[in-house]
C-alpha cells in the first residue's frame, strides 16, 4: 500500500478514520512532541506524561470518526490531552481551602530572568508549587480556560480558582527570584 | 505586572510547544501494547463448556450421594439378614417338605427384600444377595438344582398374586424377626424406618427468590432481584453442601469510584462533550453495567445444635452471562450558554458470553420456619463481597440482600 509521508493533517485524519494503522503511526509521531509539551506541564514526570499522551492518542483514534473535517485538529486534541491529564491527576488532587492557601508576598521579577528559563527550570519551579496551584496556573495562563471552566473541571468554586492562580503566580515569582539569586 | 505575567505565560507556551521530539518511536511502541484493543470475546463453546462442567460436577455429587445411600441401606439390610439366619428353623413344618418349603422360606425372605426395595433399595442387588445367603444356609449343594433356583428368581417379581397370598406369613415373620432383633437392641422395622428418614434428609431441594442491593465503594446503590434452586447434600450430621443455579439481574452505576476497565466508555462520552465545546466536571461521568446472569452458588451450610432452626453458610458464587451491557453518559457544562447537557457515550452489549469462577464469596445466615411435614421456609440474609470482577470488564460488585427459600424434601 502506498503511504504518503508528507500527507497533510486533514489527509492523515481521513486515513486514520479508516483505521489505517500506518497513518495512525504517522499522526502519532507528528503530534507526539506537541502532546508531550502539554502533558509534561501537568504531570511534570516524563513517564507519567507518556502514559497520559498514549491514553489521549487512543481516545483520539477511537473517537476520530466523530471529528468533523472542517474543524482544526490541534485545539480538539489539546482539549483531550488536558482532560486526560486532569483525569489522571484527579485521584491525587487534594483541594486546599482558601484559608489554608499560603500567603506569598509580592516579588519583583526581572523580565530578562524569564527568558533564561528552560523547560527543565520551569518544570522544577512547577514541582515546587502545590499541585492545585500549578494545575490552575496551567489551565488559566497557558491553556486559556476561564475561571468558570476551571471551577467546573476541578469541582471548586470560581473564586477559589482565582485565588489559586494569584498564589501560584506569587509563588512562581518568588521561586524565580530566589533561583536567580542562587545563580 | 500583567506584562510580566504575559511574558512568563508566553515563554512557558513557547518552551513547551514542542517537547521531547526524540521519544516518538518509543512512545509509539508503548502505545501499540494497548492499541488496537484485543477482543476479549470468549467463544460460545467455552461458555457452554463452563456450564456443562458445573452441571457435571453437580450431577456426580448427587449421583454419588444417592448411590451411597442405596448401598448403605442394602448393606444394613444384608447384615441384619445374615445376623438372623434362623428363619427356616422357625417353622418346623417347613422342614418336612425339603424343596418346596425351602422355596417358601426363601421367598419369605425375599418378600422382606421387596418391601425394603420400595424404600429406594435396588431390587436386583438385594435379590441376588438374598439368594446367596439363603442357598448357603438352607439348601445342600447337591440339592441345588435349576428347578429350585428359577422359581425363586421369578416369584417375587412376577407372581404378585403369590406374594399376596404369603403376606400374613411375611408379617408374622417380620414381627418375630423384629422382636428378636429388638432384644439385641437392633429392631429391624425401626432401622428401616430410620434409614428411610435419613435418606430423605440426605438431599433437600430449595427454590428461592432473592432481593438484593448491588453497590461498590461510594457509588449509588441499585436494587435487583433473582430466583433459582439449590440441592442440599448431607456431608455429616451438621454440615450440608448446597449447590444450584439461579438467574438474576445485576445492575450497577459507577459515578465516583470508577473501574479502569470502563475508562474507554467514559472517554468516549467525554470526547463527545469536549468536541461540542463542553467542560467536564469531576463527577459528571456515569458508567452503567448491567448483567443478566446465571449464578452457580456452591456453599457449605453449618447447622449448630440439633434443632436445625438456623444455619450459617459460606461458599463461593460463579456466574455466567446471558447478557452483558456497558454504557456511559456524561453531563457537560457549556460556559458560553451557561447550561448543562447530557451526552451518551459508547454502548457495548454481548450475549451468551463469559464464565467467571468464584467472582464473589458467600456469607449467609439462614433462619428456618417449618411449614407442613416436609417443607421449610427459610429467611436467608446474605452478603456477597466481590472476589474477582463480573463480566468481560471484570468490574467489582458487592451484593447484600435476602433470600426467601422454600425447602422441599425434608427438614434438617
Amino acid at each position: 500500500m502506498f503511504i504518503k509521508h508528507n500527507a497533510s493533517d486533514a489527509e492523515l485524519i481521513r486515513e486514520c478514520k479508516k483505521g489505517n494503522l500506518k497513518y495512525q503511526e504517522m499522526l502519532y509521531k507528528r503530534f507526539y512532541a506537541y502532546a508531550m509539551g502539554i502533558c509534561m506541564r501537568y504531570l511534570i514526570n516524563k513517564d507519567d506524561a507518556l502514559v497520559v499522551v498514549n491514553d489521549a492518542f487512543i481516545k483520539v483514534f477511537n473517537a476520530l470518526h466523530n471529528f468533523k473535517d472542517d474543524l482544526e485538529f490541534k485545539p480538539w486534541f489539546r482539549k483531550i490531552l488536558v482532560n486526560t491529564a486532569l483525569d489522571s491527576k484527579r485521584k491525587n488532587l487534594k483541594y486546599v481551602y482558601d484559608s489554608e492557601i499560603p500567603e506569598v508576598h509580592q516579588q519583583t521579577m526581572y523580565p530578562s530572568a524569564i527568558e533564561k528559563l528552560s523547560a527543565a527550570d520551569i518544570l522544577n519551579l512547577m514541582k515546587q508549587l502545590p499541585e492545585t496551584h500549578h494545575i490552575v496556573f496551567n489551565l488559566y495562563e497557558i491553556d486559556g480556560y476561564s475561571h468558570k471552566e476551571i471551577g467546573q473541571m476541578l469541582n471548586i468554586p470560581e473564586s477559589s480558582s482565582r485565588t489559586y492562580l494569584t498564589r501560584a503566580k506569587q509563588a512562581l515569582q518568588k521561586l524565580i527570584q530566589s533561583d536567580l539569586i542562587k545563580i | 505586572m500583567n506584562t510580566l505575567d504575559d511574558k512568563l505565560s508566553n515563554h512557558i507556551k513557547a518552551v513547551f510547544e514542542e517537547l521531547d521530539t526524540e521519544g516518538a518511536d518509543y512512545g509509539w511502541t508503548e502505545l501499540r501494547k494497548n492499541f488496537p484493543v484485543k477482543s476479549n470475546y470468549r467463544p460460545l463453546y467455552l461458555w457452554l463448556s463452563g456450564i456443562a462442567a458445573s452441571l457435571l460436577v453437580a450431577g456426580i455429587f448427587l449421583f454419588n450421594t444417592y448411590n451411597n445411600n442405596a448401598l448403605k441401606n442394602v448393606i444394613q439390610h444384608n447384615s441384619i439378614t445374615k445376623a438372623a439366619p434362623v428363619a427356616p428353623q422357625k417353622t418346623d413344618s417347613n422342614l418336612d417338605k425339603p424343596v418346596t418349603k425351602k422355596v417358601v422360606n426363601s421367598f419369605e425372605k425375599r418378600t422382606v427384600s421387596v418391601k425394603n426395595s420400595k424404600k429406594n433399595v435396588p431390587l436386583n442387588v438385594v435379590e441376588t444377595d438374598i439368594m446367596a445367603v439363603k442357598i448357603t444356609d438352607t439348601v445342600p449343594v447337591n440339592e441345588l438344582t435349576e428347578n429350585v433356583i428359577s422359581p425363586l428368581a421369578n416369584v417375587a417379581v412376577a407372581k404378585a398374586d403369590t406374594v399376596k397370598n404369603t403376606k400374613p406369613t411375611t408379617l408374622e415373620f417380620l414381627q418375630k424377626e423384629n422382636e428378636k432383633l429388638k432384644k439385641e437392641g437392633k429392631p429391624l422395622l425401626a432401622t428401616t424406618a430410620k434409614s428411610a428418614t435419613e435418606s430423605r434428609k440426605n438431599a433437600m431441594f430449595d427454590v428461592y427468590t432473592a432481593t438484593f442491593l448491588n453497590y461498590y465503594a461510594d457509588n449509588p446503590v441499585k436494587v435487583n432481584a433473582g430466583a433459582g434452586f439449590n440441592a442440599n447434600i448431607k456431608i455429616n450430621k451438621n454440615i450440608y453442601l448446597s449447590m444450584g443455579a439461579g438467574i438474576s439481574e445485576t445492575k450497577i452505576t459507577y459515578q465516583t469510584t470508577r473501574p479502569s476497565s470502563l475508562s474507554s466508555y467514559s472517554n468516549s462520552a467525554a470526547d463527545l462533550a469536549l468536541m461540542n465545546g463542553y467542560v467536564l466536571g469531576a463527577n459528571s461521568i456515569k458508567l452503567n453495567a448491567s448483567f443478566l446472569n446465571i449464578d452457580i452458588p456452591v456453599a457449605f451450610k453449618f447447622y449448630p445444635g440439633k434443632s436445625g432452626k438456623y444455619y450459617f453458610s459460606t461458599g463461593i458464587n460463579s456466574s455466567t452471562y446471558l447478557n452483558q451491557k456497558y454504557s456511559s453518559s456524561i453531563t457537560g457544562f457549556n460556559p458560553s450558554s451557561n447550561s448543562y447537557s447530557d451526552f451518551k457515550g459508547k454502548t457495548e452489549e454481548s450475549n451468551f458470553n463469559g464464565f467467571d469462577f468464584a467472582n464473589s464469596a458467600i456469607f449467609a445466615i439462614g433462619i428456618n420456619q417449618p411449614i407442613g411435614k416436609s417443607s421449610t421456609l427459610t429467611f436467608e440474609p446474605f452478603f456477597k463481597p466481590s472476589l474477582r470482577g463480573y463480566g468481560d470488564k471484570d468490574i467489582k460488585i458487592n451484593t447484600a440482600g435476602l433470600n426467601l427459600k422454600l425447602s422441599l424434601g425434608g427438614k434438617k
